[in-house]
């Protein structure tokens, strides 16, 4: 009835990976100018997510290349490789985050307060 | 099962009055509390909040109203238009949290960050990445920041500064990486004789239809795969989050 075929064109690769550049890169910008320990893993989450964008739309783009070259000369599979990837790394990134957060906890105990500016037992 | 290319193809008419219903409700209860006077102060987060929450509310159903209506024309420029609103939704909001002085504005915006990813992924086809994101990132990690924010508050004493000293140097570091990364991506690739990787001029399709997702719910395939292929992974995983979970108790106990 209508004319869809405009609707899987498919986005090209490189939009996703310049917003995947532009997210680590305030990610990056993030861990590196926050004092606050917790600020420093938001910017880590944000680098994170920025990785696993640039996973999932590799998988969109060649991910049935990849699986032809790969395992099998078959024309009708479809490869979540990426996708799957971004999934472990997602969990992975969890309890990563998980165990930063224990860390800082015991690091206010004994120091009552999460600046890193003032953690300076190990400095000159 | 109605696979991803039938489903394009129906012609069911899209009424989006869901979305103006939620407006309404959520205007409407912020307006009975603010004539209640438990919002106390109208600061710079809750307007950004609020215009954010109205345009993905009131501005996304006139978009797709307006597609609905002038599809010929303009047909070809919807996914494109989608993937700009969510791009900027997410870099405003990521900015937000580079940027906010208060720690617990910065985790709701880091939330509303990884609502946008999740939209990103339903735009690559990964539904069940998108909705594993939702929950565990805006889910699960966003609680967890709000917690340990909560309990390494500084209660006595100065207040900490959310920034160092270093953030002009730090500007320039990450403008200078995302220069050099966008200038290595937008870098034409042959890669063979039929593509072309990188951006050109004319609105070309750059894949063949083979390289779309195929007619298998995204579901069914990350099952199949996870339970033969990724078996080792997968229990791996198990491994490493029963270990996250006892360190982080014994790391965190009281001694």
């Amino acid at each position: 009835m209508y004319d869809v075929s405009y609707a899987i064109i498919p986005i090209p690769i490189w939009y996703y990976l310049v917003l995947s550049s532009l997210l680590f890169c305030i990610g990056l910008f993030t861990v590196l100018s926050r004092r606050n320990a917790i600020g420093i893993l938001m910017g880590l989450e944000l680098m994170f997510n920025a990785s696993n964008i640039n996973l999932v739309a590799f998988n969109q783009r060649w991910g049935i290349t990849m699986t032809l070259q790969a395992f099998s000369r078959a024309s009708n599979i479809a490869s979540p490789v990426g996708q799957m990837f971004a999934i472990f790394a997602i969990t992975v990134a969890a309890a990563e985050i998980a165990i930063g957060i224990a860390l800082i906890i015991s690091m206010y105990r004994h120091y009552k307060s999460v600046d890193t500016e003032s953690i300076n037992l190990l400095r000159w | 099962m109605i696979s991803n290319r039938e489903m394009n193809q129906q012609s069911v008419p899209y009424l989006p009055l869901f979305y103006y219903v939620v407006a309404a409700v959520i205007i409407l209860a912020v307006a009975w509390l603010i004539t209640r006077k438990a919002i106390p102060a109208l600061g710079t987060t809750f307007l950004m909040l609020a215009v954010l929450g109205a345009l993905v509310f009131l501005v996304t159903p006139l978009i797709m109203l307006f597609f609905q209506i002038a599809r010929p024309l303009f047909g070809k420029y919807q996914p494109y238009i989608y993937f700009y609103a969510i791009s900027l939704f997410i870099l405003f909001c990521a900015l937000q949290v580079a940027t906010r002085r208060n720690l617990v504005h910065a985790a709701l915006f880091l939330c509303l960050t990884f609502i946008g990813v999740a939209g990103i992924f339903i735009m690559l086809n990964a539904e069940f990445v998108a909705v594993v994101q939702l929950l565990i990132y805006a889910g699960a990690i966003t609680v967890h920041m709000l917690f340990a924010i909560m309990l390494t508050q500084n209660l006595t004493g100065r207040e900490i500064q959310s920034h160092n000293r270093q953030v002009p140097f730090t500007v320039l570091i990450a403008l200078g990486l995302a220069v050099l990364m966008i200038v290595i991506f937008l870098n034409p690739v042959k890669i063979s004789d039929s593509e072309i990787y990188g951006p050109n001029k004319k609105w070309a399709v750059q894949t063949t239809m083979e390289n779309m997702a195929v007619d298998v719910p995204n579901i069914t395939l990350i099952g199949k795969s996870m339970m033969t292929t990724f078996t080792l992974a997968l229990w791996v995983t198990s491994i490493i989050l029963t270990m996250a979970m006892i360190g982080g108790l014994i790391l965190a106990r009281k001694d």
